[in-house]
């Protein structure tokens, strides 16, 4: 009976008020009414303040040198395109990879190249004292490593890259697969990131060009995934490549997920005869890396997409480590293309963000012989019918015929 | 007779008639209640306009008091500022799995304080318990009692910080000896439970020769709120392996989903944690490679370990997001292991530092394995004594 309130509510205290205002608040009712708030506001103040500067205060204490590439002083690219002075590809020829770097004895008795990752650039003042043509082709050739873009109000979502050889092409047919390149990305605002074969060189384990020739793509691809941070894809073109349609835009034509969904290759061997074949239900929108199959169905290096994030960089990463690098694959073919396979094959988790398409939409395969027929090729979905993104030249080098093919192709690509 | 089988219900029911009486009984009632509702309501406001002042006193003090008691868990480096470039969006495509949060969530963010049993832990700890299970030997009297005090302690820790615990039989451990993968089974084992606990944060696997010497410590407390002050992520303050400092591409503005150990001889993998994330589903995929295993197998007499330390050493993908915490945050050693380092206090167990977990790692080989276990646990029943019980078990 005691608990039940009093039906008289208007004249009974409450227990705590009564306790409240015998804690000594017995001054006018306003007073403490104000005392309090301003006690609120300040509490509220003094929350806000502590939550805006209570994590920074304590992160100040860590911090960990920012990410570098092959060279640990880099300069800041002003544009998009980035690629060598093509005019110094003749100058490079007389010079010779041996002159570039600096060549060490090793204990075995053997000679390596070596770069020197402290290296700095040559600024502007020292070249303008330098008189010697030489100096300045080197200076040139070995600071290109060290452009990186880091503008984030431009920064394009798709970077193409090619890598360049001086020593077995011929300045025509550089400028050419440089222009090319350089066409394509300025009508899509994509980026171009193009270096000279020969840049990568020390890296290596074998210093040999012709045996280590694929394995300088992920290297390339690496370093192409670091100057362009922000970029979400890479897409890699190699050299005996033209891209010949330059209207389709890379985001519709094939990232769309529907549309890559019509590309895909489904549920087939990942390579040749394998027994692990491709995903029947492949998510397209989680594709990090986009690769095609050639005509035998092995996987074709020789224009690709890797999604700049961690998905992508794992198989780079891992096709540049030495221990895949340097293994036995085999006395000839493209080692890249068994590495890719291999790594597919064993390591589901990749297999199932990469997309092996049709040769068609990345890199269509260029048939001399068909093309002497008839204009409109073959129609079959391997080799390059007109309209193709790229054409591919696979296989010029051992017909000698990649300056002839690049510039009869050349001639054809359409700009408008 | 009729078809009706006796036991079938009658077609009459009693409803009606109970929510007639039901009615007549709430009918008498209902003025009242309605009175009632009214006074309280007045009464209600009544108070609520005289005691204005002790109501914000009460709501201030309540605040304050959330407050406190809500920083005092909350200490975390949630905006961790890095001199290096900005990091680039992993998410590449909209709407594609979660990996690319850039956000550091401390693994007790979603968990309330003041619940004591959670389905759905974030903190998980994979216990390895029973290797060989008895299979090419019989397992002795005192391993099975290592066992059962380890598996204890991890429990009672468990139960007490709201952690899962989830031990894993490792009796098939010698399957992997054909392939020259013994010790494999851990990568198996963690992609498992990586699947098993999907809502969980983070892992921490635990050998079984190894006891948890300060159960009063929260992983969180221990670990976590203090990840930026107590992880190494350059090798700058210990390098046993003497592994390059710094390859090119590495990006520590990415955040840790890997925190491990080293002691005198590298890596050690007897007590380290794993995020639950895509990057570390990708890892625990890519750590065994036959191409590169097939060269290193004699050469890699840790296999996982050895392994892990190539991949660490060329790739900066893995190498980003790995941390080490200092051996004795997690993994300290008895004298007996590392023991040509025996005057180096980085390895060592601690009893003045209470130092959190001791692995008695390689302890059957050529050591006492019940010795060193019955040592460290009555040391972690003395040290962790409250005072009240002297009264009762002097």
């Amino acid at each position: 009976m005691a608990i039940k309130p009093r039906t008289k509510g208007k004249t009974s205290r409450s227990v705590g008020s009564q306790w409240f205002n015998s804690l000594s608040f017995k001054q006018n009712k306003y007073g403490t009414c104000k005392f309090l708030s301003i006690i609120a506001v300040f509490v509220y103040i003094l929350y806000f303040f502590s939550s805006r500067f209570y994590p920074n205060s304590r992160s100040t204490s860590v911090s960990y040198p920012p990410s570098h590439g092959l060279y640990i002083n880099e300069i800041p690219a002003s544009r998009r395109l980035i690629y060598p002075q093509v005019e110094h590809v003749p100058v490079l020829k007389q010079v010779t990879v041996r002159g570039l770097y600096i060549t060490r004895l090793e204990i075995d008795g053997s000679k390596r190249l070596v770069l020197k990752p402290e290296e700095n650039a040559m600024t502007d003042e020292e070249k303008k004292k330098t008189t010697d043509q030489i100096i300045l082709v080197k200076s040139s050739f070995l600071d290109h490593g060290k452009l990186v873009y880091r503008r984030n109000n431009d920064a394009p979502e798709v970077v193409v890259v090619t890598l360049i050889d001086f020593e077995n092409y011929d300045l025509e047919t550089i400028i050419q697969v440089v222009q090319n390149r350089v066409d394509y990305a300025q009508k899509h605002q994509y980026g171009v990131y193009i270096r000279y074969i020969q840049e990568f060189l020390p890296v290596l384990e074998n210093q040999n060009l012709a045996q280590s020739y694929e394995f300088i793509k992920p290297l390339m691809i690496r370093a192409a995934m670091h100057a362009f941070p922000t970029a979400k894809y890479i897409h890699f073109v190699d050299q005996d490549a033209l891209l010949m349609n330059l209207d389709l835009s890379l985001q519709k034509y094939l990232l769309d997920p529907k549309i890559l969904d019509l590309a895909l290759q489904k549920n087939v061997p990942v390579v040749a005869n394998s027994n692990i074949k491709t995903y029947n239900h492949f998510e397209s929108s989680l594709a990090k890396i986009i690769i095609p199959h050639d005509a035998n169905g092995n996987i074709d290096t020789s224009s690709f997409v890797v999604a700049n994030d961690f998905h992508g960089q794992a198989l780079i990463d891992y096709l540049s480590d030495p221990l895949l690098r340097n293994y036995n694959w085999g006395p000839e073919g493209d080692k890249l293309s068994y590495a890719i396979g291999h790594i597919l094959q064993w390591h589901p988790t990749l297999l199932g963000k990469t997309a092996i398409v049709i040769p068609k939409v990345l890199a269509s395969q260029y048939d001399a012989s068909m093309d002497q027929e008839g204009e409109s090729g073959s129609g079959d979905v391997y080799h390059y019918n007109e309209g193709d993104l790229a054409a591919s030249f696979k296989g010029c080098r051992s017909r000698g015929t990649c300056a002839s093919e690049i510039s009869h192709m050349y001639n054809k690509i359409k700009r408008t | 007779m009729s078809n009706v089988p006796y036991n079938s219900p009658l077609p009459v029911s009693n409803h009606h008639l109970d929510y007639d009486e039901d009615e007549k009984k709430s009918r008498g009632s209902k003025s009242g209640l309605r009175y009632k509702i009214m006074y309280w309501r007045k009464y209600l406001a009544n108070y609520l306009a005289r005691s204005k002042k002790s109501i914000l006193l009460i709501s201030l003090l309540l605040f304050l008091f959330i407050w406190i008691s809500d920083s005092a868990i909350s200490r975390s480096p949630s905006t961790t500022s890095f001199q290096g470039q900005n990091s680039n969006d992993n998410q590449l495509i909209k709407g594609s799995s979660g990996s690319g949060s850039r956000r550091y969530l401390p693994p007790y963010s979603k968990r309330s304080r003041w619940s004591f049993w959670n389905k759905d832990p974030k903190i998980v700890i994979i216990l390895a318990a029973n290797e060989g299970g008895g299979v090419l030997r019989w397992k002795n009297e005192q391993e099975w009692a290592i066992e059962g005090i380890s598996i204890e302690n991890k429990k009672a820790y468990a139960k007490r910080h709201g952690y899962g615990l989830t031990i894993k039989d490792l009796t098939t451990s010698k399957r992997y000896s054909h392939e020259y993968r013994e010790g494999w089974q851990k990568v198996d084992i963690l992609r498992q439970t990586l699947r098993e606990f999907p809502n969980a944060e983070w892992f921490w696997w635990l050998d079984l020769d190894t006891m948890i010497m300060e159960p009063s410590k929260s992983l969180e407390e221990h670990i976590f709120d203090r990840l930026d002050t107590l992880v190494d992520r350059e090798l700058k303050s210990f390098n046993p392996l003497d592994l390059r400092p710094d390859i090119p591409y590495v990006n520590y503005s990415e955040e840790m989903e890997f925190l491990i150990t080293q002691d005198c001889g590298g890596f050690n993998l007897g007590s380290f944690m794993i995020k639950n994330s895509e990057w570390s589903k990708l890892l625990l995929d890519m750590w065994w490679d036959p191409v590169l295993y097939e060269q290193k197998h004699m050469i890699w007499e840790h296999r996982e370990q050895d392994a892990l330390e190539a991949l660490y050493e060329n790739e900066p993908w893995i190498r980003s997001r790995i941390g080490f915490l200092p051996l004795r945050t997690i993994n300290a050693f008895p004298p007996g292991a590392c023991s040509e380092y025996s005057g180096d206090s980085r390895y060592f167990y601690s009893e003045k530092d209470r130092d959190f977990v001791v692995n008695m790692a390689g302890c059957n080989f050529g050591r006492d394995c019940w010795g060193e276990m019955q040592y460290y646990t009555t040391l972690m029943e003395k040290l962790n004594r409250k005072w009240y019980t002297k009264f009762f078990f002097p």
